[in-house]
C-alpha cells in the first residue's frame, strides 16, 4: 500500500528509515521492494530478520476468527458492525493491530 | 486588492496516482488570481480553526470522497461540515460514482454542494436521485493532458512492445468492469505468442506509481486500454461487502458477476462509462494506443489515432499485422499526441473552467484574520514537505503520534531507530503540537493522522 517517499540530505539513513516503517506498518509488499535492494546486506541482524518476517507474512483480516465470523452475517449487519466497532477507538485499534491489518491505513 | 479564498480539500497519500496531483495542483496554476489553499483531510488544525474560515469557494476532491466506502466515512464527513456550510460556494469533483453512490448522494444534500463534477455522463438520475434536482451536474474527465510533455524516444528505440498495468476490478461492478482486465490479459496473450516483449500485469505488487508510470509509458511501443466504468450500480457498498464474504467463504476465488445470482440478477441494467486518464498519458509519452473501438471524445478516430481491437478479438490477426509496421504506428501515436495534447483542447484549465465558472463572485469576501492564520499554519506545515527537508513516511508520524499519546508504550527496535531519526532532524516539537490538535477530534481517536501536503 506504502510507496515510500523519504528524501532527505540530513544525517538520517533513509533506507533503514525505510525499513523500520515496514516493519512497523508491517507492510509484505514494501518489505519485498526492500529486500531485493543490495544496501539490506548491511542492515543490523535483528533488524533484517524481522523485515523478512514481514515479506514472508501475508496478513489478512479472514486470519481472525472474529472477522471469520462476521462472513457468515448478512452485509447489512457487517456494514453495522464495522461503524459500531468505531464508537470505541480502542476497540477499532485492538481489531487492527489483531489482525495485523493496520498497514492498510496507509 | 483582495484575492478569492480557494479551499481544495484532497486525501493524497504516498501512493497517489501522478494524475491524482496533478488535478489538484491545476487549481493553484489555473487561479492566479485566486489565493487557493490545500488542506489534506486529516490535517489535525488547532482548536476553532475549521470553526471560523470562510473560504469563497471549498472544493472538495475525490480521493477524499472516495472514502464514503470505508467505515471512518462518518466522521470524515462530520469533520469538515462547517467548513462547507461557512463556504460561499462548494464544489465536488467525483469519482467511481456508481460505487455507495447513495452515500455520496446524501452527502451533497447534506454538504449543501452547489456542484457536482463527475466523469460519468448517463443515468445521472440513478447515481444523483436527491442531488439532481438542486444541484448543477457537469461532465468532466478523470485525467487531463499534463500541462509539460517530456520528450520521448520513436516507436523503433523503446525496449518494451506492449506495456499495461490493470487492476482485476471486483466482481460487484459487473462484467463491463471486468472487461478492461480481460481485455488486457487476453490481449497480451495474443501479443506474447507472436513473439512481442510484453510487460503487463495485474499483480498490486507489479503497480508502478507516481512519476515512474510515465516513465514506464515512455518505454513501451504500444499499449492497451479501453474506457473503465461499471455496469453494476452498488448504492450502499453492501453489494461489495456481500462478495467480498462470499469470496472469503468459498476456496476460490473467481467470481464473476455471471457467476453470483444476486450480481446477474443487476448485471448490465445500466452502464456507467468514463474515459481514464490512461489515454492522454499514453498519448503524452508518445505510445501508440491499441483501444476498443469507442467514441472518444469525438476526436479519436480508428487507424488513425489508435489501433481497433474488436471486443471479440475477431481483428487481433490484423491489428497484430498493425504492430509489425512501426512506421505506420508512429504515425499513428503522433496524431494522438497532436489530437489530444498538442492541441490544447484538453488541458487541465477545463476542469478548472468547469470548477469555477459563475461561482467565484465578483468581489472577493476580505480577508478575514482566521483565514490568515490558516494559509500561514499550513504553509508551516508545507516547509516540512520541501525537497531539501523530508519526505515523512507515514508510519513515522503515526509512530510518533501513538507514542506522544502512550508515554506507557514499549518501543520495540524499528520505532526507537524512527524515534531518534525524528529527534534528529528536529520535528519532535512539530509532531507533538500535530498531535496536541488532534486530541479531541473524533476522526484523529478513530484513525492516525495520516497527512501529506501537495508538494
Amino acid at each position: 500500500m506504502v510507496g515510500v517517499i523519504i528524501v532527505t540530505n540530513h544525517n538520517v539513513d533513509a533506507f533503514l528509515l525505510n525499513v523500520c516503517s515496514a516493519i512497523i506498518t508491517n507492510n509484505q509488499q514494501v518489505a519485498a521492494k526492500l529486500l531485493v535492494d543490495p544496501a539490506s546486506h548491511s542492515l543490523p541482524t535483528d533488524l533484517r530478520g524481522e523485515l523478512i518476517e514481514v515479506a514472508r507474512t501475508h496478513p489478512a483480516a479472514s486470519m481472525n476468527s472474529v472477522v471469520r465470523l462476521s462472513y457468515y452475517l448478512p452485509a447489512w449487519v457487517q456494514y453495522i458492525g464495522q461503524r459500531l466497532v468505531l464508537l470505541s477507538p480502542r476497540l477499532g485499534y485492538w481489531l487492527l493491530r489483531k489482525t495485523k491489518l493496520h498497514h492498510r491505513w496507509y | 486588492m483582495s484575492r478569492h479564498k480557494v479551499l481544495v480539500i484532497h486525501a493524497l497519500r504516498p501512493t497517489s496516482r501522478q494524475t491524482t496531483i496533478d488535478h489538484l495542483l491545476a487549481f493553484r496554476e489555473h487561479l492566479p488570481n485566486a489565493d487557493v489553499q490545500y488542506l489534506h483531510f486529516a490535517q489535525p488544525l488547532p482548536k476553532g480553526m475549521l470553526n471560523q474560515v470562510e473560504p469563497d469557494l471549498l472544493i472538495v476532491n475525490y480521493d477524499y470522497l472516495n472514502y464514503r466506502f470505508t467505515p471512518l466515512w462518518p466522521y470524515i464527513k462530520n469533520r469538515h461540515r462547517n467548513l462547507a456550510r461557512q463556504s460561499r460556494k462548494v464544489v465536488a469533483i467525483a469519482q467511481d460514482d456508481f460505487w455507495a453512490h447513495r452515500l455520496l448522494d446524501n452527502w451533497c444534500i447534506s454538504w449543501k454542494v452547489d456542484r457536482v463534477l463527475t466523469p460519468i455522463d448517463n443515468d445521472l438520475h440513478v447515481l444523483y436521485p436527491r442531488t439532481i434536482k438542486h444541484t448543477d451536474i457537469r461532465t468532466v474527465l478523470t485525467g487531463y493532458a499534463p500541462t509539460s510533455v517530456e520528450p520521448s524516444d520513436p516507436l523503433a528505440a523503446r525496449p518494451i512492445d506492449l506495456g499495461q498495468r490493470v487492476r482485476a476490478m471486483p466482481a460487484h461492478l459487473g462484467a463491463y468492469a471486468k472487461a478492461k482486465a480481460h481485455q488486457t490479459i487476453e490481449f497480451s496473450r495474443h501479443v506474447r505468442e507472436a513473439g512481442f516483449i510484453v510487460d503487463v500485469s495485474r499483480r498490486v505488487e507489479d503497480g508502478i506509481v507516481g512519476v515512474d508510470w510515465p516513465k514506464f509509458l515512455r518505454q513501451c511501443k504500444f499499449t492497451v486500454g479501453m474506457k473503465g466504468g461499471a455496469s453494476i450500480a452498488d448504492p450502499y457498498g453492501l453489494l461489495y461487502a456481500r462478495v467480498e464474504a462470499r469470496r472469503q467463504r468459498r476456496t476460490h476465488n473467481h467470481d464473476t458477476a455471471d457467476s453470483i445470482p444476486f450480481l446477474r440478477r443487476r448485471d448490465g441494467k445500466h452502464r456507467f462509462s468514463a474515459i481514464s486518464p490512461r489515454l492522454f498519458e499514453a498519448a503524452a509519452a508518445g505510445t501508440c494506443q491499441v483501444l476498443r473501438p469507442d467514441d472518444y471524445l469525438g476526436v479519436l478516430e480508428p487507424w488513425v489515432h489508435y489501433l481497433p481491437l474488436n471486443y471479440d478479438f475477431s481483428n487481433v490477426q490484423e491489428v497484430l499485422l498493425a504492430m509489425r509496421d512501426l512506421e505506420r504506428c508512429q504515425e499513428v501515436a503522433n496524431s494522438s499526441r497532436k489530437q489530444l495534447i498538442n492541441s490544447g483542447k484538453f488541458s487541465y484549465r477545463r476542469l478548472v473552467d468547469d470548477a469555477v465558472n459563475g461561482l467565484l463572485a465578483d468581489s472577493p469576501s476580505a480577508v478575514a484574520t482566521t483565514w490568515s492564520e490558516l494559509v500561514s499554519y499550513l504553509s508551516r506545515a508545507d516547509q516540512l514537505c520541501k525537497p531539501e527537508m523530508i519526505y515523512l513516511h507515514d508510519a513515522a508520524m503515526h509512530l510518533i503520534h501513538e507514542t506522544l499519546n502512550d508515554q506507557h508504550r514499549v518501543s520495540q527496535c524499528a520505532e526507537t531507530q524512527v524515534s531518534n531519526s525524528i529527534s534528529q532532524l528536529g520535528l519532535s516539537g512539530w509532531l507533538h503540537e500535530q498531535s496536541e490538535n488532534s486530541k479531541s477530534d473524533s476522526l484523529s481517536g478513530r484513525s492516525p493522522w495520516i497527512w501529506r501536503a501537495v508538494a
